[in-house]
């Protein structure tokens, strides 16, 4: 802002009176012309709702849910797979959008033009159009259970769900097994603490990954933790995790049409870094590989983050096209109650609310990641 | 004498075969390539009910049936418009393609445009809705396929530009009270997702309206996507606002010019030129994403499609239904992305001079 010029003054505080009273006026109107049509409807803005039992069933629920239970768990059982939605597009999107960003980078043209041909086709196609085709390919062209297709030993492939090997507690102790529990809870407590801000010495993380491997070592030597693979019980398959078709296209395509974008973000930030620091890396002696890991991609990430933060929120929100295949996140499961209780506004405020905590905690996140990756 | 020959030739050397990892990359990439073009080859064209051709000889066909495309191109590009009109969607679709087409010419930017599009505007209306003129009046709850997409997407950035430009005027402006509305307009659109907005076009808008009125539900939804695009023109304008220097708004005053002349001679001339290529860029965004609105139940080019393919005689053949689309979609948006690629350097070369 610059200085106010005497004119600019006056014309801010006409301006001030003015912006108030329009605002005031505006927002009253708006008030009593939405009580009046509500009112006329006999429609009341009440989330008492909430506790009524919403007498329907969740197919894909972190937490048993029955009929009885209330509209308000439905909807952070909707929470929570909007979360596990996104958290699984991020994480793959992240991969695989970096990895088609570095092959866009390689010095083989015939390698680039592949790599930019698919950021091009996975960009310019609509993410719902991809959805509904990947939707459509799993329903339709992936065997029945009956006759699943199992690539590689224990992933299992099928239009009922798709199936991946798994860590089982037996639940059997000894004094190994307690030991190797140990030391990973001391791994992960280190991690924590570095997640959280703490300062972690460079010995201290090697001895921590040094734990985690013993301890997980120790916990499948001593036969506490068994590897849990998917086998067939009558029509369908048991044990290792499984992800329901719908949940499997959802992750599928956003990943994809996501890593379009990713990739090209990543492209941007090595192509940021100054020619010159390769260039002097590559004067004291640091092999290719070297000058990547240690000069350029150190830079590359500080610049990569602002952008990233805008791709996780987008990703998101995105996720909320899973009403179109009728995966239970929150906009599903909200578009249900809305239609059984005729509850629009409460429902769409919790949606608003429940998006905007996301895009905090994603922007909170990023924001301390940025911290510590700044220099100063 | 000898080490600038050597460099020149490594210069010159073909990066397809130099240094040893890229000629491994390239014939291991060109042999993947091929495989693949072979199977593609052979599924889309080779062992394919190619056009024209009968959709009963597509149960026999091991690779894929192009008739799906012959048999229901009308209904995926012009959806449920009356068939004895069709004339119509289609110069409605040449119309928006001449006034696209001269307005991305830097060289017919003045304000003439604005005729221009007054006057696509009108005749796209008349000519869609008809009952003027001696047309047949077609009820907007007919208008689908690639017309109700084109008609969404550049309807709402009509009405998102002007409302998106008062918006980021407002988040620069000196008022405290309107700037801290603004940001809480803009941010509170852009942290949540469009399909809220489709359900307040459906679902929440009717009840905020008297019950004599009743709005077609394509209308309510283009009224919702235009004022969430509103927030994204918002923030695409004001790059173009911080990237004028205070010295221009300075000197307008010094001029005795007063706010809204300053913004409409001086500074938004210059601004929405910087801004062109990020206003561009959030239209192709909401080009892909009018296709949401399958999910309130309109049938826009995706919608139609999925129509096509609910008819169980061609659902097998959902995948040539979708790529032909795609195929659509991604012209349209390929070729808005580079000329926004082509725009940008052209405004940087321009604005240097």
């Amino acid at each position: 802002m610059s200085n106010p010029t005497p004119i600019s003054a006056r014309h801010t505080i006409l301006g001030y009176a003015l912006t108030w009273i329009a605002m005031f006026a505006g927002l009253f109107l708006l008030v009593r012309f939405s009580v009046a049509t509500l009112g006329s409807r006999s429609i009341s803005v009440d989330f008492g709702f909430l506790g009524y039992p919403a007498n329907f069933d969740i197919g894909n629920s972190l937490l048993p849910f029955t009929g009885s239970d209330s509209y308000g768990k439905a909807l952070f059982i909707g929470f929570l797979n909007t979360i596990k939605a996104a958290l699984a597009c991020i994480a793959l999107a992240t991969v695989v959008g970096t990895l088609i960003g570095i092959l866009r980078l390689s010095s083989n043209p015939l390698l680039r033009g592949c790599a930019g041909l698919v950021i091009e086709v996975l960009r310019n196609v609509p993410p719902l159009l991809q959805l509904f085709a990947w939707s459509a390919v799993i329903q339709f062209s992936l065997p029945l259970p009956r006759e699943a297709w199992e690539p590689v030993t224990g992933v299992v492939l099928s239009n009922r769900g798709i199936w991946f090997p798994f860590l089982a507690f037996t639940g059997e102790h000894s004094a190994p097994s307690l030991l190797g529990l140990a030391l990973a809870a001391a791994a992960a407590g280190v991690a924590a603490w570095r997640v959280f801000g703490g300062r972690v010495p460079k010995r201290l993380r090697h001895l921590a990954v040094a734990a985690l491997v013993a301890g997980v070592a120790l916990l499948i030597l001593s036969g506490s933790v068994v590897p849990d693979l998917p086998e067939k019980r009558g029509f369908n398959f048991r044990g290792g995790v499984s992800v329901t078709p719908e949940f499997a296209a959802l992750v599928v395509s956003l990943t994809l049409y996501t890593s379009g974008y990713i990739a090209e973000v990543v492209r941007g930030a090595v192509l940021a870094v100054p020619v010159g620091q390769s260039e002097a890396a590559g004067a004291l002696g640091l092999r290719y590989l070297q000058t990547l890991r240690l000069v350029v991609l150190p830079q590359a990430v500080r610049i990569a983050i602002p952008p990233m933060t805008n791709q996780y929120i987008n990703v998101t929100k995105s996720t909320s096209l899973a009403v179109a295949v009728g995966y239970s996140d929150i906009v599903s499961i909200g578009n249900t109650i809305m239609n059984q209780s005729g509850r629009a506004i409460e429902v769409i405020a919790i949606f608003v609310a429940a998006y905007l905590l996301l895009n905090l905690v994603i922007s909170e996140v990023m924001n301390r990641l940025n911290r510590r990756m700044s220099l100063a | 004498m000898n080490t600038a020959r050597s460099s020149l030739r490594h210069r010159t050397r073909s990066p397809f075969f130099h240094p040893w990892h890229n000629a491994a990359i390239t014939v291991g990439l060109s042999a993947f390539l091929l495989y693949l073009a072979w199977h593609l080859w052979r599924w889309a064209v080779s062992e394919a009910v190619l056009l024209p051709g009968r959709g009963a000889e597509c149960m026999q066909a091991a690779g894929a049936c192009w008739s799906i495309v012959q048999e229901k191109w009308r209904l995926i590009l012009f959806g449920f418009y009356p068939q004895a009109e069709l004339w119509r969607v289609v110069a409605v679709l040449a119309v928006v393609a001449v006034a696209v087409g001269i307005s991305s010419v830097p060289r017919f930017w003045s304000r003439h445009l604005l005729t221009l599009w007054a006057a696509a505007i009108v005749s796209v209306l008349t000519l869609l809705s008809g009952g003027v003129l001696g047309l047949r009046y077609v009820s907007p709850d007919q208008w689908s396929g690639l017309p109700l997409t084109v008609v969404l997407s550049l309807g709402a950035i009509i009405i998102a530009l002007p409302l998106g430009i008062l918006l980021a005027l407002a988040r620069q402006s000196e008022i405290i009270p309107l700037r801290a509305a603004a940001v809480a307009v803009i941010e509170l659109i852009r942290g949540i997702p469009l399909v809220t907005a489709l359900f307040v076009a459906s679902v929440v808008l009717p009840l905020f309206l008297p019950a004599e009125v009743t709005i077609p539900k394509i209308i309510r939804a283009l009224i919702c996507i235009a004022v969430f695009l509103a927030a994204y023109v918002a923030e695409a304008v004001r790059a173009g606002l911080q990237w004028i220097p205070g010295g221009q708004k300075e000197a307008a005053a010094a001029l005795g010019l007063r706010y809204w002349r300053t913004q409409q001679l001086v500074i938004l001339p210059q601004a929405l030129r910087v801004s062109l290529p990020g206003l561009i860029n959030a239209f192709l965004d909401f080009l892909q994403a009018t296709s949401l609105v399958v999910i309130i139940g309109l049938f826009d080019l995706l919608g139609t499609t999925r129509a096509a393919i609910a008819d169980t005689a061609w659902q097998a053949f959902y995948l040539e239904a979708y790529l032909a689309v795609a195929a659509i979609y991604f012209v349209l948006c390929f070729s808005i992305s580079k000329y926004s690629g082509w725009l940008e350097a052209y405004l940087r070369r321009s604005l240097k001079r």
